[in-house]
């Protein structure tokens, strides 16, 4: 049996007589990656905000490492490094003088060569010793990772870490996520950036206005789609569809979803019969253009799931 | 608690102003020095060996004209000059001697005046701007309790105050040693009492009394401004309410010929805020003396401490 890290229990936070989060509950195992998902506004950051005691729960229980948060505060922060909106320093001084400041509030000591490994991992060895206020908005965000990972928390929370990152940090913290996970370190990131999500975390929670509305796992998802069968996009030349549809309705293991905007036909089938299908299509004379399996993304879900879509998150998702 | 104060003094020292406030400390005093050498010079009457004789010639000018006017306020003046002549010559008090000493008993609280307003400042910005720049949060959430980080801040105000208080001294003791040469520090000098009599005394008595009271006061303006800037979440209002105190004290005595008779003026702090007054009397209305004071001070402060320790461990941070 897996050890739980975090667990929330009916947690509800309150403000003028507003659920703004309303009993939420969810458990993480140690070395999981979960990914907290939710339109602007949902709750993420105030049910972040509450697990790490920066403000009051109205109502609710959390728990890290078995520890009751009420009770053994303290014993319990020491297990957590956070990232809680936008990382904030103190602009006049180097990045290294900022992240002194965090080693000596650890509970263990933290020696230099622990700093520099973290440094060189959020690759600002470079910068290090340059004041804060010179940083770029991405440089912030991988000197706040360093102060959260610097004293080797067992969970890591991480509110929209991928703010303001270049593709190559967001791969690089992707990929140093997961190292951490398979070291058993547990890691609660928000997010929502979907892609981002879906390659990231092994399962998602999403919220909407202040209440979790599904938890999910997403690699289950990919093995059940793939037995079901699978939506595969064809592209066929602007005046063969009409011929192309001719050829799906007349083989059995091929329905046709949906028609995409103009020469994109929607099917769903099994995977492996992708080459036939082709093969079947060239043989009734239709010039295909194109042939992929689509999974159905985080993102058909999320939209499907959340009832706001606002233009802003679409936007962002792809 | 040792690494959070060694966090905050880092952090002090760190920041530009904090070297202002101390290069305006050794400024401000060359100023005071060079006034009060112009002023000096400016006086004419002999000094050394004729003192004494220069008092009991201002003595028999004096008593001439008590012999020869009859207006009753010439009268009157001529009367107490005698009567502050003799009074001198008694103690032994040399009123035109200057030296590094009296020098120093003479300046150093005008002097320190300033580093209550920068006192002030500092404690009014020391918690407030780290909220306003969000890097609170990345304090609250580490293993300790929030009224430590209060304490950690209160201390390092206080350990600023006094380095200011350390420095001014110094510069002011070198400053006196070249312009009026070194004294010996039992030079005898005389306390003005504007409602009552002169104190004949000597700078190495008096001195220490009236820095110590005038350390009181301070504490108590780090304490008011630092509590102000919890409760009200401002930071400007703070300094504000902070510097009012300061001049409104200046003008005390004001106040307590206008109010003194009431029931209630004795409880308000304001009166109490000039302490070093005490050197020279002994009460500042009837009944109310340094006991009474430091009395009412001390339920002030333990209010304003309780109030905003209280507020700030249970507010949210946003
Ligand atoms: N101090 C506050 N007072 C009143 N309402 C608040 C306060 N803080 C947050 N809210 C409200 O709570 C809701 C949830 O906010 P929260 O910051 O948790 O959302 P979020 O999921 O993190 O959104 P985003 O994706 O934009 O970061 C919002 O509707 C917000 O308006
Ligand atoms: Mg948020």
């Amino acid at each position: 049996m897996s050890q739980t890290v975090l667990e929330i229990n009916e947690l509800t936070k309150q403000l003028n007589r507003k659920n703004i989060v309303h009993n939420a509950s969810f458990q993480m195992k140690k070395g999981e990656i979960l990914g907290l998902l939710g339109p602007n506004g949902a709750g993420k950051t105030t049910t972040i905000r509450m697990i790490v005691g920066l403000i009051k729960k109205t109502s609710g229980k959390v728990y890290i490492n078995g520890r009751d948060l009420d009770e053994e505060g303290r014993a319990c922060k020491s297990e957590i490094g956070a990232i809680v909106e936008n990382p904030a320093f103190y602009d006049h001084m180097s990045g290294y003088k900022n992240l002194e400041q965090y080693a000596r509030m650890a509970k263990n000591t933290i020696s230099k060569k622990r700093v520099n490994e973290v440094v060189e991992l959020v690759k600002l060895t470079g910068a290090i010793h340059d004041k804060v206020k010179k940083y770029s908005l991405g440089m912030k965000q991988r000197l706040g990772v360093a102060q959260a990972i610097l004293h080797e928390p067992a969970l890591l929370i991480l509110d929209e870490p991928t703010n303001g990152l270049d593709p190559k940090g967001i791969r690089d913290l992707r990929d140093y996520l997961r190292q951490l996970a398979d070291n058993g370190i547990s890691t609660l990131v928000s997010s929502h950036l979907l892609s981002e999500m879906q390659l990231m975390c092994d399962r998602v929670v999403i919220m909407e206005k202040g209440k979790i509305i599904n938890i999910s796992n997403i690699h289950e998802e990919e093995e059940t789609e793939s037995v079901a069968g699978q939506l595969v996009a064809l592209r066929v030349a602007d005046n063969h569809i009409g011929l192309a549809q001719e050829v799906i309705a007349g083989v059995k293991e091929v329905t046709l979803s949906q028609r995409e905007n103009g020469s994109v036909l929607l099917l769903k089938m099994p995977y492996d019969f992708l080459p036939e299908l082709n093969r079947r299509l060239v043989q009734g004379g239709v010039d295909v253009f194109g042939l992929e399996s689509r999974r159905s993304t985080l993102e058909d879900k999320f939209l499907a799931l959340t009832s706001e879509k606002s233009d802003e998150l679409q936007k962002e998702a792809t | 608690m040792l690494p959070l104060l060694k966090n905050e003094w880092i952090k002090l020292w760190n920041k530009k102003q904090t070297w202002i406030f101390a290069a305006a400390i050794v400024v401000i005093m060359f100023a005071i020095t060079a006034i009060y050498y112009s002023f000096i010079e400016e006086t004419t009457v002999p000094q050394g060996q004729n003192w004494e004789i220069a008092l009991e010639t201002e003595i028999a000018e004096q008593e001439e004209i008590l012999a020869n006017e009859n207006e009753e306020w010439v009268l009157e003046s001529a009367e107490q000059k005698i009567e502050e002549n003799e009074a001198l010559l008694a103690a032994g008090v040399d009123p035109n001697i200057t030296n590094n000493m009296t020098f120093m008993n003479e300046t150093l609280l005008v002097a320190a005046s300033f580093i209550t307003l920068f006192s002030v400042i500092a404690a009014s910005s020391i918690v407030s701007s780290e909220i306003d720049n969000g890097t609170m949060k990345h304090l609250l959430i580490r293993p300790f309790e929030r009224w430590q980080f209060l304490l950690a801040k209160f201390l390092t105000v206080v350990g600023f105050s006094a380095a200011l208080f350390v420095l001014l001294v110094l510069v002011n003791l070198i400053l006196g040693t070249l312009f009026f040469g070194a004294g010996s520090p039992s030079t005898p000098v005389m306390e003005m009492n504007f409602d009552g009599n002169n104190l004949y005394t000597t700078v190495d008595k008096v001195l220490p009394q009236k820095s110590g009271l005038y350390f009181l006061n301070l504490l108590m303006f780090i304490i008011i401004s630092f509590s102000i800037s919890i409760l009200f979440k401002s930071q400007t209002l703070a300094v504000g309410i902070g510097i009012f105190i300061l001049f409104a004290t200046s003008i005390s005595q004001a106040f307590t010929a206008l109010l003194g008779e009431t029931a209630w003026y004795k409880y308000v702090f304001l009166p109490h805020m000039d302490l070093p007054a005490y050197v020279v009397r002994d009460e500042l209305l009837p009944g109310v003396g340094l006991g009474f004071s430091v009395g009412v001070l001390a339920v002030y402060a333990l209010v304003f401490i309780g109030a905003s320790t209280v507020y700030f461990q249970k507010r949210d941070l946003a």
